[in-house]
């Protein structure tokens, strides 16, 4: 048995992946993503073309759409088009592409803050409706609960130290307490609180994770 | 979908192609196979991404889809024995990609040893040894407990152990 594990270590060692073979794939790969536009942007296309009375909303599309539908759906709010490239595809790809548990704590706190955000926004234009505000309600709850299955993971690795779930606990209360805030109507309050927790989560100390990433790439790489 | 997220799934595929390119070869035994299939296992995976896909472990996703398209791979090569596919594919072309001879030859003893097993322990043997994932890591890709893996590892190695004191 012993033979077997030493001849598959050895083997595995004996294999690669050629990397100019693999430079060669990366590129055609780039160029493959780079000719496949989301089904998502496809969707608002469709769902518009087929109706004349969104005609002008469609030429306007059309405008943002060629200049980077995914950087105007960066800044869109509940109620626009491009707010469902932000929310399924821009979000959930960044999301998708984080790795390890911390960062993705942290990013979960950001996008529950940009929840938030959005509330405090809409309300200050008086957009913000009851349909509007439960959604973007059951989004910060979700987010929330997604920082508590980091923490939980962080636990069963056994990589958290006590700084970060101070720091990650404290973000969720500071979110619970937006929510508290934006039930009482108090918008600008909720997206302070909310900000606040993003940047909780965000300064954790270096090392305060073993055996996860640094600081610099929790504070900054992965998030948008 | 923006430019950032392009080049973050770039960063993954630096991070990841290699290892899975190990997975493919131990699984197929064919160095262009094995790249086939880490090409089709990156587009699937961004496609799946495109139309609003949520992926909780990206790692352990592009092993779940790579190893779907290996046993689409295998259906398909049904009809051919086993020693015929050995003999029409010793494993290692294109012949500019050719290892050095004893690497041949160990390849060619760790092949017969897996191909001993029936195909759920060796991929499972693949996971735990050529690529390094912990059960818990599997269970994630076979979707069962990280106790059935370890339980199905064991009856493997066991089966393994038989076939060397034969």
């Amino acid at each position: 048995m012993n033979q077997f594990q030493s001849q598959l270590n050895k083997a595995k060692h004996s294999v690669r992946f050629a990397p100019e073979r693999k430079a060669a794939l990366r590129h055609k790969l780039a160029a493959y993503m780079s000719l496949r536009p989301t089904n998502a942007r496809q969707g608002v296309w469709h769902l518009h073309f087929n109706r004349l009375t969104y005609i002008p909303a469609l030429m306007i599309l059309l405008v943002v759409v060629g200049a980077g539908a995914a950087v105007a759906a960066g800044t869109s709010l509940p109620g626009s088009p491009l707010y469902v490239v932000k929310t399924h595809v821009n979000e959930p790809v960044r999301g998708a592409l984080i790795s390890d548990d911390y960062t993705r704590a942290a990013y979960e706190a950001e996008l529950a803050a940009r929840r938030v955000e959005e509330a405090n926004q809409l309300a200050t234009q008086g957009k913000l409706n009851e349909q509007i505000e439960a959604q973007l309600t059951t989004s910060l709850d979700n987010h929330v609960r997604h920082i508590g299955d980091r923490v939980d993971q962080l636990q069963a690795k056994q990589t958290q130290s006590a700084e970060v779930q101070e720091h990650l606990t404290n973000a969720q209360s500071l979110l619970k307490e937006a929510r508290t805030k934006m039930q009482s109507r108090n918008y600008p309050d909720a997206a302070r609180l909310g900000q606040q927790a993003a940047q909780a989560a965000r300064q954790l100390p270096p090392g305060a994770v073993k055996g996860e990433n640094t600081r610099q790439q929790h504070n900054n790489k992965n998030l948008p | 979908m923006d430019q950032t997220s392009e080049n973050q799934f770039l960063e993954a595929y630096d991070a990841y192609a290699e290892a899975l390119y190990k997975h493919c070869f131990f699984r197929v035994y064919s160095s262009a196979r094995a790249e086939e299939l880490v090409q089709d296992t990156f587009m699937k995976t961004w496609d799946y991404l495109r139309k609003g896909g949520q992926i909780d472990n990206l790692r352990a996703f592009l092993y779940k889809t790579a190893n779907n398209l290996i046993i689409d791979h295998s259906r398909r090569k049904h009809e051919t024995s086993l020693e015929q596919e050995l003999e029409a594919n010793p494993g290692w072309e294109p012949a500019d990609q050719q290892p050095p001879p004893e690497h041949q030859t160990l390849l060619r003893q760790v092949r017969d040893s897996l191909e001993q097993l029936p195909a759920e322990e060796r991929q499972l043997l693949i996971w735990r040894y050529i690529d390094d994932l912990d059960p818990k890591d599997i269970a994630l890709i076979l979707e069962i407990t990280p106790n059935n893996v370890s339980v199905k590892l064991n009856r493997a190695m066991q089966l393994l152990k038989r076939y060397y004191q034969e």
